[in-house]
């Protein structure tokens, strides 16, 4: 079976900001589609750096970031059709309601002829209450609030994916959820990179997972490797030990 | 793209708090200062029709005020009622401002100040926050992870917000003119109403100057917060700081006399030829103006014989004076000039002086006044004040002296000249106006343009 190509690709990537610290050392990441890609890390390691190269928020040091085959750098609004981004605390226009904002963020993504009850569908899709679909969207938790904001991804309905930290601060039912939603979007093809403390969903969710550390993709493992390793205790000898070259 | 931005950045303003704020504070306002200028107006008029109805010729006129001061009162309040002209001299009386001590020292709210101070203020704050504020919020993220231009968020949060804040002014302004209409305002003569239409225009563009300006602070900070202070500063330095320091900065670059000095100096002048003069009639008077009971007394053939001898005096005394005052005038006019371009700096400045001249009360209107002044006192000395005279005698010694003054012949046929005073045409404002105007486009775009550049590089993380 030919190797399908990837969603979204970071070659030779590295980030030093002007302060000297160098965020992003030489990272190189291949997520094919229908793969989930968990990065674990400490705070500072490096994965939201990472995520804010992939959206062209920050230009790379060194190395490219590709989204379905487009160099980011080079054309940043081309690439960004094809990724959608769901951020640790999604924060929407709290004037508007949910559909509103469903609406605008929809627009941005180049979806322009929805109707109503396609937006009701897909905020049915990642379980928000019927009730809060047509209420202002700033008295919402924040479970809803991420559930809206993966709501904006399912809609764009992009091919890649990108998460930062989005189960962070939710309480476990609203975790789980959430993850149930990831699953489905990664059955339906999509190439999903995953920034997350949450060692434990990492290993439920994630096809592979890399652990960075002062930079650096340090660890990879994929889903079967796991089985056989407690990754718990690779994550912890990894934040204890020196940074060490790639196992 | 852009129309989904500027739909929503209009939808999210409409529905936020600041703009009730904002349109109740117009609403109140505008309309209320309206009523009270134009009230104030009105009874400035009757004055002036009963004092010139009361005046018995020219040498005392009577300043029209301007209805237009019901949108800017400007210079109105300490423009001169009356002026009362003798010879060599033109003598100011009354102003507004002597009837209205706290209106003078605290200034008085019209719709230029509004527009100038409160608008202005409500712009810089408002855009202030627009970037920094969705940054904060974390939505500026979320927005510009998708394929959007940074040209359309920024075009879109300038047109929406600054379309927003037009609303209550645009309709404050409205129910403010019908209100002024129901109140017998000639809103629609011509003239006023081409006024009217310029200086809302003139609003629109300043405020949008400031808008741009508060763009640009929004885009080079990175907390509402800051950008709030930030932008309340700048307000301060615009609208208090250059305004009210350009003239003394002025005063120092290019000193003037003041009105005192520069009247003992007239006086001293104007002293020295009359002792001339007095040296030269004084065989005359002896001749025709014994001391009582101790020879002639003969008025008229005084009169008759001093008119050759002070001519060439009193042409000196005239053309001294002239010279004298044209000097001060220019040193005046120079340092005017220059604490006016001083204060040219500030947006607020360079509105509020083509606004009030738009409303007949701003500098063009005082120089405008002021020549037609000047016209009308020749055209009285040539009438008039060419029979008057007075004469000073000084015995050698200094200690005595004797001052003869009247009338030669002739007064009593002397037509005096009508006092015209017309404010300035609009196509003469327009003119006046249109480097105001300049600036303030000029002010749009570098502002807008700035904001613009430092947006493309802005750190949305």
């Amino acid at each position: 079976m030919a190797k399908q190509q990837p969603i979204l690709k970071a070659e030779d990537l590295s980030k030093r900001y002007e302060d000297g610290v160098l965020a992003v050392d030489h990272l190189n990441l291949n997520i094919p589609p229908g793969e989930v890609y968990c990065l674990l890390g400490a705070n500072g390691a490096g994965k939201t750096t990472t995520i804010n190269l992939f959206l062209n928020f920050i230009p790379p040091t060194t190395g490219t970031c590709y989204v379905n085959g487009i160099d980011v750098t080079k054309d940043p609004l081309e690439a960004k059709k094809y990724v959608s981004f769901v951020s640790e605390n999604v924060m929407l226009y709290g004037n508007f309601t949910a559909r509103q904002n469903l609406d605008f963020f929809a627009k941005l993504g180049g979806k322009t002829n929805l109707a109503k009850n396609d937006y009701y569908q897909v905020m049915r899709r990642v379980s928000l209450q019927e009730k809060a679909f047509e209420q202002r969207v700033k008295n919402f938790s924040k479970g809803m609030r991420q559930k809206l904001g993966i709501s904006i991804a399912v809609i764009k309905d992009a091919p890649g994916i990108l998460l930062d930290e989005p189960t962070s601060g939710l309480d476990p039912k609203a975790a789980e959820e959430f993850l149930e939603i990831l699953a489905e979007l990664k059955k339906e093809g999509k190439a999903i990179l995953m920034s997350t403390h949450d060692i434990f969903r990492a290993k439920e969710i994630g096809d592979r997972v890399g652990i960075m550390k002062e930079g650096r993709l340090v660890m990879e493992r994929t889903r079967e490797e796991l089985q056989y390793e407690d990754l718990v205790k690779i994550y912890i000898d990894y934040m204890k030990s020196e940074p060490l070259t790639m196992a | 793209m852009f129309s989904t931005f500027l739909r929503r950045e209009i939808l999210d303003q409409l529905l936020s708090p600041k703009f009730m704020i904002i349109s109740l504070l117009c609403l109140v306002l505008v309309p209320a200062s309206l009523l009270l200028n134009y009230a104030s107006y009105r009874s400035a008029f009757h004055e002036y029709e009963s004092t010139r109805n009361e005046a018995k010729n020219s040498t005392v006129i009577s300043r029209m005020p301007s209805a237009l001061s019901t949108f800017g009162v400007g210079l109105e309040i300490v423009l001169p009622k009356t002026v009362t002209f003798s010879k060599y001299q033109i003598e100011a009386k009354g102003t507004q401002a002597q009837n209205e001590i706290l209106s003078n020292i605290n200034g008085k709210i019209d719709f230029v100040v509004i527009v100038s101070f409160l608008l202005g203020l409500f712009a810089v704050l408002y855009a202030g926050t627009e970037v920094c504020g969705e940054k904060e919020a974390g939505t500026l993220k979320l927005v510009l992870a998708n394929p959007t231009r940074r040209s359309s968020v920024l075009a879109a949060k300038f047109l929406g917000g600054f379309s927003v804040l037009l609303i209550p002014l645009g309709v404050s302004f409205l129910i403010g003119l019908l209100l002024l209409l129901l109140e017998g305002f000639p809103v629609f003569a011509a003239a006023n109403l081409a006024r009217i239409l310029a200086l809302l225009g003139l609003s629109v563009l300043y405020l949008s100057a400031l808008f741009s300006l508060g763009l640009l602070i929004s885009t080079r900070t990175h907390r509402t917060s800051l950008a709030l202070l930030v932008s309340f500063f700048v307000w301060i330095f615009m609208t208090f700081i250059i305004p009210k320091t350009s003239e003394p900065v002025a005063g120092l670059l290019r000193p003037v006399r003041s009105e005192e000095v520069m009247r003992a100096g007239r006086k001293q002048l104007r002293d020295q030829i009359e002792k001339e003069k007095g040296k030269a009639l004084a065989p005359l008077m002896n001749k025709y103006l014994s001391e009582q009971g101790q020879g002639t007394w003969n008025w008229d053939a005084y009169t008759k014989a001093r008119g050759p001898v002070a001519k060439d005096f009193e042409e000196r005394i005239e053309q001294t004076l002239q010279n004298y005052d044209d000097q001060y005038e220019r040193e005046k006019a120079v340092r005017r000039a220059l604490s006016l371009n001083i204060a040219r700096l500030s947006p607020a400045s360079i509105y509020t002086q083509a606004a009030l001249d738009f409303c007949h009360t701003g500098v063009a209107d005082l120089e405008n006044f002021a020549r037609t002044l000047k016209t009308h006192y020749i055209q009285l000395s040539g009438a008039l004040f060419k029979y008057q005279f007075q004469d000073i005698f000084t015995s050698d010694d200094g200690h005595s002296s004797r001052s003869m003054g009247g009338d030669s012949h002739g007064i009593e046929k002397v037509d005096y000249p009508k006092f015209r005073y017309e404010f300035p045409a609009f196509a003469q404002t327009l003119k006046d106006t249109a480097p105001d105007v300049v600036l303030l486009v000029l002010f749009n775009l570098i502002f807008f343009a700035a904001a613009y550049f430092s947006f493309t590089r802005y750190d949305v993380r």
